[in-house]
């Protein structure tokens, strides 16, 4: 259901996003907001937890840049029960991640809304800070929305990879998703995915509306484009582990990484030293340091069917591995096995702790 | 008293009912007439409706009876005579000369290998030969080799004496005489079973004379991967691999032709189905065809195993009874003539025939019971009573299994344990524990010790050493760090063997064991205790099998199968090195049970809780006790039902051990096997009581319909109804001239697809009472499939005698009644045979509508974390051999809860669970596995995955710490949570991944 909020309009998307949030804190449906905000200095954002409306200026969800998954940073809100009610605004990936979590009870939903936007795609750091620095003039506000005008008319060829490849860039998994493409002017309409959505919208002065047939279109049109990306495969899979350093940069970003203590950090992967010796005698040589391609494989294997191909690895990773493209293709067949999409629904059952007798036909019967 | 019980025979019906009363405290001892138990089940290649393998289920069993301390097992014995004596009977137990010595016999087969003798192959049908030792089947129990006499060359020519020469166990002593021991004993259960129609009696089917035409039992062999084809199916003229089979059903079932068979042998579609999916899943190309009279799939998900028959596995069914086999002469091929669905005779020729056969009892069981002064019905099975199955016209007496007429293997384990709880009355105290404890040597500790590993490798006679060069393994062994002892045996297992290993335990100062020889599965108790015999803790022992898994599979390849023995010992070290010692937990048990259900099954089974001196709660929601048998009035056996529930609700509400909670209600139930505590709420009163089992008998309902017009149309009832209105003589019986039965409704289709089981018997039950009392009345009857199984189908034949017209009905043509300005109905039935529709004119319609679960199931189930099948009935935790068991440690079920049946089956089913709660409360302590689950209380995040896959519900999340934590007596160590949790926060103790990364690490690295 999509609704129209009275009064949001703003001169610009972020304005309009702005004003529904100042509208959400001040009918006190919700206590706190976690939005992206910019720094003062306006070189870069990063997730603010506002209690107060007045805070909510220089808040640019829309900027292109991801600098963590905030799945993470909601973990780490929502870990303990709390009284207060925390709308989180989330990208599409990073709602997804959060309703991963959720299931593998990482993080406490009972206070928790989920509040999704579209999303235009992010820059890799590096090349954010270029450009913002290479845009003077325009006003850190007028770097985002000029950003977000090349997406709409669909020249953005210098986003990162998994944003290239990404199929979900809307939140409708999220309670409620905060939707500006297709609309004709700034204005943002309400689409609202869950009860615990509606509840959001509770008592604001608003009106139903029918289907958004152009932004419908719009999003087709992306679709088709980006899914045509999707076919590509990992050609060199053991000669890019071979540049792993094994720094762990991956581990730590991925949002879906939850355990407490990684089975694969150095003092649960490494030998005593003549153990080194030995498999260097076996073969003659071992390229140092060991089992990069079974860290990884270690990786996939723990989280493939959650990986919601953020690309936060491969932003992170200083050998430039393509992890993203590389998680995104595991994933994504991993996933189809058993029809489990990461993020799309809480009804959705974990396929590692479910049993269907129909399911994995492809290992059954297999003969010569 | 000695508190002995006799058992005879060693099918599955005998060794559960051996089980449960040795876990019961009580002496056992099974003759068996074979040389090894199992019985029929061990001949089956797979079971219905799983297709889970026959054996691999049955041989746990086995072994576990074989090795219960209160359990002998006679086999290849008789029973000379059986004499009652006061408070029992004496019985003369004639063990046959094997001629090899049973303590002696190390079955390593190597007679076998060498005995020039080949013979008919007993176990395989004969489709194959054995030699003249031999052992039945690799998996036997107990694995003693066996001398034919008759055909062996040393007794018939005095020459030959191989065996006796090749056996370095000394086993074989060719002047070994029968045995004889006179045995006094409380109570005799007879589990003899039932044999298979022998099919050359009807020489229509050719049976014995075409090559391609087997029983279902030589199909099975045929099928099993152990069989005499290795698992090939092949049919016996040319070897080849049939295309097309033909299964005929009902030969010696429902037939009176060839002698007294009247009856339905109750499990014969299963089989053929089940037997034509395992055919189509060897071989793609494979069409098997069943030709029937009715499909009888009334058991629990039976419809839906046939219904994936025909969808999945191409499976043909055709309503048609053969009447003879013609053989092509060239290829062997067979002619079937049939009638088509639509009335045509047809021919088709098959490759291959598989005769359904039905079972009857054989003779020298029926002398046993006429010996034993036990009635036998006229077909030769032991009928009884309805409230009482098992108990025979001889006190002390009881019999389970086929032996009480045709039944499918979960009906004779429950009839088994039923028959347990039966016997063992009088025998029992809640002040006498039933758990057995052995006295043991001080444990050593061993933390402060160096380690010291000790290997020991075994021949096996000839067994392992004739392909493994034992000495360069040996000498492998030696290398390893921290090896201090390396030694070979010829037989380990021998007892100075064991005396030599505990010997050089102590002298070595060993603080780990390495046993390179057979399988854990039948050695490692016995390794283990010499361990214990040491002062060590028996975990501290790795055993490695390099017979089954190097000189058995690899005997062609004697220096690959040495070097697979020394990677599997170098596993073996580095696994050892982590092992810790274990301790199992004792935990204190309530002796008490909770019964909910005031139903006929939950009363039986609180009768016989408290019968056997143990206290049972009885909880019924309802006023009174009694169920659904407060509205039934007399069933096809019973004439005065009543009479009998009144008696025994006198029983249940006197017996002093039985605390009747009427009008109450489970607040929660809380605990786990040995200590639970439920909350009761009646009115406004509640209470918490303690039990140390529970078991849930709360029934099911008849079915609410809207078919058929039913909620509007006062002449339009149901088969309960119906009952009802003959025992009044209602006046609406005068009107309608001419009854309609409409059978299935609502019932084998999509939401609802099982069979209710009982309506078909309702239905014949109705028509012989209305014909009794109105013979001028006519009767149509408009079914799917008739299935009167068992006992019950003379009655069917009877009912058809009667007059009442049959008419068969397709779901995709389900009946239109509409009802005329008279009142009257018109009944339009799609008549396969005429292919048109014909109009039946009827006043009074009756529906068999089945049997619902209870909506409530779904909130009991949550309570007690057991699951329920997707009709709703609780889901047992196996099918076929723990059919009155959950999963979950300590909770039973029975009755309609657990899904439609009769009610001398819930009767069966209630006592059996009687009997399993009994094998717990009769316990002062019961003891958790030594291997059980372990959490990592750092690693842990709470995620919930080991519970997920927890199939026992032995781990919750602990709410305050957000991490999991186990409930080590429930933990059964199957290990599913440690291979789920993926930031390695569980650990299997005696398989921890530290010890599974080093046996690797040992190898590799």
């Amino acid at each position: 259901m999509v609704w129209k909020i009275q009064g949001v309009e703003g001169e610009n998307y972020l304005e309009s996003i702005k004003n529904f949030l100042n509208q959400l804190l001040k009918s006190k449906n919700v206590d706190a907001v976690l939005v992206p905000k910019r720094f003062p200095d306006g070189n870069n954002t990063a997730q603010v937890l506002i209690t107060d409306p007045g805070k909510l200026d220089d808040i640019d969800p829309l900027a292109p840049v991801q600098m963590v998954n905030s799945a993470q940073i909601v973990k780490e809100l929502t870990k303990d029960p709390v009284k207060e009610k925390i709308a989180s605004v989330l990208r599409p990936c990073e709602v997804r991640a959060t309703i991963e979590l959720i299931k593998l009870k990482q993080i406490l939903d009972a206070r928790l809304y989920i509040i999704g936007y579209d999303c235009p795609g992010v820059y890799n750091v590096k090349d954010y800070i270029e450009k913002l620095e290479k845009s003077n003039g325009i006003g850190k506000e007028g770097f985002t929305l000029s950003y977000v005008n090349s997406f709409l008319s669909g020249k953005q060829d210098t986003i990162r990879e998994s944003c290239q490849l990404c199929t979900h860039f809307t939140g409708n998994s999220a309670d409620i998703n905060i939707a500006w493409v297709g609309s004709n002017s700034s204005d943002v309409f309400i689409e609202v995915n869950s009860e615990k959505g509606q509840s959001l919208i509770e008592g604001l002065a608003g009106e139903k509306i029918g289907d958004l047939i152009e932004r419908n279109q719009k999003i087709n049109k992306i679709l088709d484009e980006r899914k045509k990306r999707q076919e590509n495969e990992i050609d060199d899979f053991l000669g890019f582990m071979q540049r792993c350093i094994r720094c762990y940069n991956c581990r730590e970003v991925c949002p879906l990484c939850y355990c407490k203590e990684c089975l694969l950090k150095p003092e649960k992967m490494g030998y005593s030293s003549d153990r080194y010796l030995r498999r260097a005698t076996k073969k003659g040589q071992i390229k140092m340091p060991v089992d990069t391609v079974l860290y990884h494989l270690t990786k996939i294997n723990h989280m493939a069917f959650s990986c919601v191909s953020c690309g936060l690895c491969e932003q992170a990773c200083p050998m430039d591995i393509p992890l993203g493209r590389i998680y995104n293709v595991f994933g994504r067949k991993a996933q189809a096995l058993f029809d489990y999409e990461p993020g799309r629904s809480l009804d959705d059952e974990l396929p590692v702790a479910t049993f269907k007798e129909d399911e994995l036909k492809e290992i059954e019967d297999v003969k010569e | 008293m000695n508190k002995r019980i006799l058992v005879i025979g060693g099918g599955i019906g005998g060794v559960q009912a051996g089980l449960d009363l040795a876990q019961m405290g009580i002496k056992v001892t099974l003759v068996e007439a074979k040389p090894s138990i199992g019985g029929r089940m061990a001949q089956l290649d797979k079971t219905f409706p799983t297709n889970d393998c026959s054996t691999c289920i049955l041989s746990p069993k086995l072994y576990e009876l074989a090795s219960h301390p209160n359990v002998d097992i006679f086999s290849y014995s008789t029973l000379d005579k059986v004499d009652k004596k006061e408070n029992g009977f004496q019985a003369r137990i004639r063990k046959k000369a094997r001629f090899v010595n049973e303590e002696k016999c190390t079955a390593c087969g190597l007679c076998s290998e060498k005995c020039p003798v080949k013979i008919p192959d007993l176990f395989n049908k004969e489709i194959t030969t054995t030699k003249c030792i031999s052992i039945p089947y690799a998996q036997a129990v107990p694995a003693v080799y066996k001398i034919d006499k008759k055909h062996c060359l040393y007794f018939s020519k005095g020459k030959c004496g191989i065996c006796q020469k090749v056996c370095t166990a000394g086993a074989i002593d060719y002047e070994q005489k029968d045995t004889i021991e006179t045995i006094d004993f409380d109570a005799i259960i007879v589990a003899a079973g039932a044999e298979e129609y022998t099919p050359r009696i009807r020489p229509e089917y050719g049976f014995g004379i075409y090559d391609n035409v087997v029983t279902s039992i030589e199909y099975e062999r045929i099928l099993s991967a152990s069989g005499p084809t290795g698992g090939h199916i092949i049919r016996p003229s040319d070897k080849t691999a049939p295309g097309s089979i033909a299964f005929i059903q009902c030969v010696g079932s429902r037939d009176i032709s060839s002698g007294n068979y009247a009856y339905c042998s109750s499990y014969c579609c299963m089989q053929a189905t089940k037997d034509a999916i395992i055919t189509r899943e060897h071989d793609q190309n494979a069409c098997s065809t069943i030709f029937y009279i009715d499909i009888r799939a009334f058991g629990k998900d039976f419809d839906k195993f046939v219904d994936r028959a025909q969808s999945e596995y191409n499976v043909k069914y055709i309503k048609s009874r053969i009447s003879e086999i013609i053989e092509k002469p060239k290829t062997k091929n067979l002619a079937i003539k049939y009638i088509t669905p639509d009335g045509r005779i047809n021919t088709k020729e098959f490759e291959l025939v598989v005769l359904s056969v039905g079972i009857r009892i054989p003779d020298q069981i029926k002398e046993l019971m006429t010996e034993l002064g036990v009635k036998l019905s006229e077909y030769g099975f032991c009928p009884c009573d309805a409230f009482e199955p098992g108990i025979t016209n001889v006190d002390g007496i009881y019999v389970c299994g086929t032996l009480m007429g045709p039944m499918d293997i979960p009906e004779t384990v429950m009839s088994a344990s039923a028959a347990a709880s039966m016997a063992a009355r009088g025998l029992l105290s809640p002040e006498i524990s039933s758990e057995i404890i052995k006295e043991k040597p001080a444990e050593i500790a061993i933390e402060e010790k160096y380690l010291k590993i000790g290997v020991v490798v075994c021949h096996c006679g000839v067994n392992i050493g004739s392909v493994v060069d034992v000495p360069e393994v040996v000498k492998f062994a030696g290398s390893f760090r921290n090896v201090v002892f390396a030694d070979e045996l010829i037989y380990a297992c021998s007892r100075d063997s064991i005396k030599y290993i505990i010997d050089k335990i102590k002298e070595h100062d060993l603080t780990r064991f390495i046993m390179a020889s057979c399988s854990p599965r039948t050695h490692e108790t016995l390794f283990k205790s010499a361990l214990e015999e040491a002062g060590l803790n028996k975990y501290l022992m790795q055993m490695t099998n390099i017979r089954d898994q190097c000189s058995w599979v690899h005997q062609d390849n004697h220096e690959e199968a040495t070097e697979k023995a020394k990677d599997l010992v170098c596993m073996a070290v580095g696994r050892s090195r982590y092992l810790q010692p274990l301790h199992e937990l004792d935990s204190e048990v309530n002796k008490a049970c909770l019964v909910i259900g005031g139903g006929i099954a939950g009363m039986m089974s609180a009768l016989f809780i408290a019968d056997n001196g143990f206290r049972a709660f009885l909880v019924e929601k309802d006023t009174e006790l009694g169920g659904n048998l407060l509205k039934i009035n007399y069933t096809l056996e019973e004439k005065n039902i009543s009479w009998l529930l009144g008696k025994i609700r006198e029983r249940v509400q006197e017996h002093p051990l039985i605390d009747v909670c009427l009008n109450t209600e489970i607040r929660e139930i809380k605990g786990y096997v040995g200590n639970f505590t439920t909350n009761l709420t009646s009115g406004k009163e509640e209470r918490n009581i303690e039990h140390g089992a529970v078991i849930v008998a709360t029934g099911g309902r008849e079915h609410e319909t809207e078919s058929y017009g039913y909620r509007d149309e006062s002449y339009v009832v149901t088969q309960r109804e119906f009952e009802t209105m003959l025992l009044n003589k209602n006046p609406m019986l005068k009107y309608a001239h001419t009854v309609a039965m409409i059978q299935c409704v609502d019932s084998r289709e999509s939401d609802k697809n099982y069979c209710s089981r009982v309506c078909c018997g309702e239905m014949v039950k109705n028509i012989l009472q209305l014909k009794n009392d109105y013979p001028d009345k006519d009767v149509y009857v408009l079914y799917r499939d008739i299935r009167t199984y068992g006992m019950l189908e003379p009655y069917y034949t009877q009912a058809r005698k009667t007059g009442a017209l049959f008419f068969r009905y397709d779901i995709e043509n389900k009946p239109v009644i509409q009802k005329e300005e008279n009142g009257e109905f018109i009944i339009t039935v799609y008549d396969e045979i005429l292919r048109r529709y014909i109009k039946l004119r009827a006043q009074l319609i009756v529906l068999s509508v089945g049997i619902d679960p209870l909506e409530t199931n779904d909130q009991l189930a949550r309570m007690l974390k057991v699951p329920l099948n997707e009709d709703g009935f609780f889901h047992e935790a196996h099918v076929k051999l723990r059919p009155v068991d959950f999963a979950t440690a300590g909770i039973f079920v029975s009755g309609l809860a657990h899904g439609p049946k009769y009610i001398n089956e819930s009767v069966s089913q209630a006592i059996a669970a009687a009997s399993r709660a009994l094998t717990i409360i009769t316990k002062d302590k019961i003891r958790s596995e030594a291997h059980t689950a372990v959490i990592n209380e750092v690693r842990c995040t709470g995620c919930g995955f080991c519970v997920d896959v927890c199939a026992y519900n032995a781990i919750e999340i602990d709410k305050e710490k957000n991490i999991a934590a186990v409930n080590t007596l429930m933990c059964k160590g199957c290990g599913s949570c440690a291979a789920t949790c993926l930031s390695g926060a569980v650990d299997l103790s005696g398989f921890t991944n530290k010890q599974l990364i080093q046996e690797f690490q040992e190898l590799f690295l």
